[in-house]
């Protein structure tokens, strides 16, 4: 709690949230008392970008449970990908224990890539409660963020804008908030923005250029009085909506024109055989305006992307060939995409504030139908990519010998892993996570966000630093500090899972320089992470072992 | 209490005008004027007159049809045949009469919604799926949903036909029982969603095995000759692949079992394969859920997308019960919606009815009901037909822009507006839509061109010329514009707006003077460019986007 503290406090004073401001008085504001107001919503600089695979992605041929290995391959042998030969599937981590060992379909060579620099994790089994198999409900259940027999008529990502931001839209945008609150790319707005009343708190756009153009030069003047009818009710809509467009049109131009991509390029075509249809990469073009708008300083929570095409009850791969087709087009382009995504973030030194996650509406069966492809399931993995995630496998291979109606039952509820963002990405107050129903969730969150290394800013705020070497290590490990002032100081080896394993007694507190060293000899190779207190700040390193 | 009493009397224009826009895709000026002089009884007989059905489309290129026995190769032609196959179907609704068959087509699309792209590759399928709506729009809806469970194109789109015995395919079976007759009810326990279950599902599959598509089109059906699916057979006597077991559904049907008539040693003869189909939906359509679900369907499409629990009571349940007794004569039922008190927002206090102007038009509503509203003429199909599609392909362009694209639903379900909770219709609007709605009135007025120069253009001077009664008075002008153009009531202060700022110009125009001035010289320069401002402003409104 200590340390989200700190990162809270310090993200508010150091993000654009302020420095946006540059040559505005701060005192312009008092009236409005932002810094009570920023206070009290928890707002940091952090930034969600969801992928909604659509269709239901077939999570068993994009994370193979490796330790069942032969039943995967004999309830789907049509499909299954292929334990060798020169398409395989790639082993995603030999550390990892077992009953997490887990293979990536062979053309997810790019997310392997940011696994391996420790920028991707895996979240296994992730459902809901008596999940459906419905492609619409299951959609909305996602959406709403509810359970099964819950209809809400407001989406989760509406919940916490419409907390965090009260009064949109009439006070919105403003001088404090001149961006879209979440922005969906493409051109229409689901229904997790939908707030329990009005307009979405979201807003849709493909090109923020053209759609400047195309507001500047439409529409007139809306009417005074409306009728209080249903048509009424519409027409308001309407207008809010119209204004919603004017208001950001000019604000998303500014800013796309502001920003640039780096050199990275963004990959197109699938380079193996799909059909035609599925061969251009449609996420890229998407991420790519995403990171643009970012590094021109855009400050919108929340971003959702789709890409279509996981309905895949028939012909998934392709004949004679299991380790291609449309499915693994898909696989492709989203891996392929994210990394691009993550490679252009990272020139522009923005990497930190994006954490990036996938999300379907729901598995597809264990075994695949006659014709090539697998019908609605349940329990899937979730991606999630980032530099400032815990990257590994959270939850265990799904026992295939113990199957629900033949489907990969729930080992998470969606909820758990939405949940891990409100709290510890966004920084959420109880008060807000209650608001968007999520308070049921917090204890049982994964613990999947964790920044590496604050930012330089926040560093130079706490007046500390701390540096772990040599990383990886052998056996002994050495931890450097600098203290600004005297101190309170405690420092913690902790496993993986955040237990603590040992402490340094009594290290020196006193400002300057300093040096201790652990002993990792008789400790089992893996990830272990270097916990730094200097009295209420937090510093954390991650290390990885190695004998 | 919301009441389905019929109303009496001659209907006058605005219940005219109200009955046309939503019982046809759009009235014609000169529909309206005819339709007022009528009572409800004889409007709602002409509007359920039987039609011709239009002449196949043509291909410019060969001068024929591609339609059985012209089955055409090479196959590369199928992309261009569905762009021109989408443009027939637009250009039949933009020249049918006041009917409601086209309006019953584009009802059944949006509820049994085909993916075009899933069967351009023989592209015949499509037409023919398109014949088989028309051929029940104005019929029986269980003789529609029999027909359409061995349509080629739904056995393709469903993967009906790789459903057989031994490997079953659920696509189809649960999206007939979700989507197509008795719908998701509460979830009470896992896999029963009270008006079905996971195991009828899996019976309904089994009943649903064995058939394919035939694009030779040689298999007709008996009862409207339009060419369908067939049984699997080897031997042209037994079906081969459809499951003989007796299929037992759970008590959400009565605990029913159906079997297979002749069954014997794994097979049967092919004659019993569509028997026990036909068995299987009377079952299905003697739950009462059938007929309330459709009701809805059909409330949503024609009155107003909230249900509420009055509505529930006084609408829905007593149509769905007359549409039980009448065996699924759902124009029966439709027509009592429409001749009803709650229709015209003529029911006895207290109610929260007001249903009129309370839709959010779709795109095609936007443009091809403009285009018939003012009767704007297209190239010919017989003597200009390569324009012709030129042109309605950029109107396709235009219903993609607006966030239709046509005949490429996303789901399966279709789509979203007509489904989607929590806001239905709303869904038609986000702020790139809008701006392209607005944006297509400009274009229409400014007119579409093709290369080799044919247009579609509205004309509005000519417009004003032929229908508005005294085109010299400012105020009479623009009172009888809003009344072609806008669905409710509109204030002094709006039409003052119209009046002032766009037909005058601000106010700095004296129109009797300009009128009059035109008139005695012929050059229209100024009364046209008034006259296209208060159209296009009148266009991009919130009230245009209403019917």
């Amino acid at each position: 709690m200590k340390r989200r503290d700190f990162v809270r406090l310090s993200s508010v004073l150091s993000s654009g949230m302020l420095l946006k401001f540059n040559g505005v008085p701060l005192y312009a504001f008092s009236e409005e008392n932002i810094l009570h107001q920023i206070a009290k919503n928890s707002l940091n600089d952090k930034i969600l970008v969801l992928i909604e695979l659509h269709g239901g992605n077939d999570g068993l041929n994009t994370i193979i449970p490796l330790n069942q290995y032969g039943l995967y391959y004999n309830n789907r042998a049509n499909i299954a990908i292929p334990e060798n030969g020169l398409r395989n599937y790639i082993t995603l981590d030999p550390s990892l224990p077992d009953n997490r060992q887990v293979g990536l379909h062979p053309d997810m060579v790019a997310a392997k890539a940011m696994y391996d620099e420790g920028n991707m994790a895996v979240i296994q089994n992730v459902s809901y409660e008596n999940m459906n198999g419905s492609h619409f409900r299951s959609r909305d259940v996602w959406m709403m963020g509810g359970g099964y027999n819950d209809y809400y008529n407001s989406g989760w990502m509406g919940r916490y804008l419409d907390y965090t931001y009260p009064g949109y839209p009439d006070n919105y945008p403003s001088v404090q908030y001149p961006d879209p609150l979440a922005i969906e790319m493409g051109t229409a707005v689901s229904l997790a923005f939908h707030r329990d009343q009005g307009i979405p708190a979201g807003l849709s756009i493909q090109d923020p250029v053209a759609f400047y153009n195309l507001i500047q030069g439409v529409g007139v003047d809306p009417p005074i009085t409306l009728p209080d009818t249903h048509a009424g009710d519409e027409i308001e809509y309407i207008m809010q909506i119209e204004k919603q467009a004017h208001n950001y049109a000019e604000r998303l131009k500014d800013v796309f024109e502001a920003g640039s991509n780096s050199n990275v390029v963004y990959p197109d075509l699938y380079p193996y055989i799909a059909p035609a249809g599925a061969k251009h990469n449609p996420l890229s073009p998407q991420l790519q305006v995403i990171s643009r708008l970012i590094s021109g300083g855009i400050n919108t929570k929340i971003f959702v992307c789709r890409i279509g095409g996981f309905d895949t009850h028939a012909n998934q791969v392709v004949n004679n060939n299991p380790t291609m087709g449309s499915h693994a087009a898909l696989l492709y382009h989203i891996s392929s995409a994210v990394k691009a995504f993550y490679d252009d973030l990272q020139n522009l030194g923005l990497d930190h504030r994006v954490l990036t996650m996938t999300f379907s509406e729901f598995g597809r069966r264990v075994a695949s139908n006659a014709s090539y492809g697998t019908d609605h399931g349940n329990a899937a993995p979730m991606l999630v990519f980032g530099t400032c995630i815990n990257p590994g496998v959270f939850g265990n291979n799904p026992d295939l010998g113990n199957l629900q109606y033949g489907n990969v039952p729930m080992e998470f509820d969606y909820r758990q892993v939405f949940t891990s963002v409100m709290k510890d990405w966004f920084n959420a107050s109880d008060e807000a996570i209650a608001t968007v129903k999520f308070e049921n969730f917090v204890e049982s969150r994964i613990d999947y966000v964790e920044c590496k290394t604050l930012s330089t800013t926040e560093l130079f705020q706490e007046n500390l630093s701390l540096h772990c070497y040599p990383n990886p290590t052998q056996e002994q490990l050495n931890v450097s500090y600098y203290l600004k002032q005297d101190a309170a100081v405690r420092i913690d080896l902790l496993d993986f899972s955040g237990r603590q394993i040992a402490s340094i007694t009594e290290p020196p507190s006193t400002m300057g320089s300093h040096e201790v060293v652990f002993d990792l000899s008789r400790l089992s190779q893996g990830t272990y992470l270097v916990r730094l207190f200097a009295n209420d700040a937090v510093l954390m390193k991650k290390i990885i072992l190695s004998h | 209490m919301a009441s389905l009493n019929p109303i009496t009397g001659v209907l006058g224009k605005q219940k005219a005008a109200h009955l046309l826009r939503r019982a046809t895709i759009g009235p014609r000026l000169q529909d309206i004027t005819a339709f007022s002089q009528l009572n409800v009884d004889a409007a709602i007989a002409q509007l359920i007159q039987p039609q011709t059905p239009p002449n196949f489309p043509v291909d410019p290129n060969t001068g024929t049809t591609w339609i059985a026995p012209n089955l055409p190769d090479p196959m590369q032609m199928v992309d261009v045949w569905s762009g021109y196959t989408k443009s027939w179907w637009l250009e039949t609704m933009r020249s049918s009469g006041p009917n409601l068959t086209e309006r019953m087509v584009w009802f059944y699309h949006t509820h049994i919604p085909i993916i075009l792209s899933r069967v351009s590759w023989s592209p015949q399928l499509a037409i023919d799926y398109l014949r088989l709506l028309r051929m029940h729009a104005l019929g029986n809806y269980k003789d529609l949903v029999k027909a359409i469970c061995i349509d080629n194109a739904m056995l393709i789109h469903l993967d009906g036909h790789l459903n057989v015995k031994g490997a079953p395919q659920e696509n189809f079976g649960r999206e007939f029982l979700e989507l197509f007759t008795v719908g998701k009810g509460p979830e009470v326990s896992l896999g029963n969603y009270t008006h079905f279950t996971e195991q009828d599902v899996k019976a309904l599959t089994k009943v649903l095995t064995g058939w394919t598509y035939d694009t030779t089109f040689q298999t007709l059906d008996p009862v409207t000759g339009i060419p369908c699916g067939k049984v699997k057979s080897g031997d042209g006597v037994l079906a081969s692949q459809h499951d003989v077991s007796a299929k037992q559904f759970s008590s959400a049907f009565g605990g029913n079992t159906i079997v297979t008539a002749g069954a014997s040693n794994g097979t049967c003869p092919i004659s019993s394969v569509p028997s026990e189909l036909s068995s299987v939906v009377d079952m299905v359509f003697n739950s009462v859920h059938t007929a309330r679900h459709i009701c809805r369907r059909l409330y949503r499409q024609f009155v107003y997308f909230d249900i509420s629990a009055e509505i529930e009571t006084d609408i829905i349940i007593p149509l769905a019960n007359a549409l039980l007794a009448n065996n699924f004569d759902l124009i029966d039922v439709l027509s009592t919606l429409l001749k009803s008190e709650h229709f015209y927002d003529l029911d006895t206090l207290p109610t929260q009815d007001n249903n009129m102007g309370a839709i959010i038009k779709s795109p095609v509503e936007i443009i091809i009901g403009t285009m018939r509203l003012f009767d704007v003429q297209v190239p010919s199909v017989t003597t200009q037909l390569s324009q012709h599609y030129e042109l309605f392909d950029q109107l396709q362009t235009q219903l993609d822009l607006q966030g239709l694209a046509l005949f490429e639903p996303v789901d399966v379900a279709g789509y979203d507006p007509y489904f989607q909770v929590p806001v239905y219709h709303r869904y038609w609007i986000s702020a790139n839509y809008l701006a392209n709605r607005y944006k297509f009135a400009e274009l229409l007025v400014n007119g579409f061109t093709s290369p080799a120069g044919a247009t579609i253009q509205l004309d509005v001077l000519s417009v004003v010329q032929g229908n508005a009664s005294t085109p010299s008075d400012p105020d009479l002008l623009v009172q009888e514009i809003v009344e072609w153009l806008l669905p409710l009531t509109i204030d002094t202060a709006r039409l003052t707006y119209f009046k002032n700022s766009l037909l005058l110009n601000n106010n700095s125009l004296n129109w009797s003077a300009e009128w009059a001035a035109f008139l005695g010289s012929g050059n229209d320069a100024v009364v046209r460019v008034q006259l296209e401002k208060l159209f296009i402003g009148m266009m991009q409104t919130p009230e245009y986007q209403l019917f």
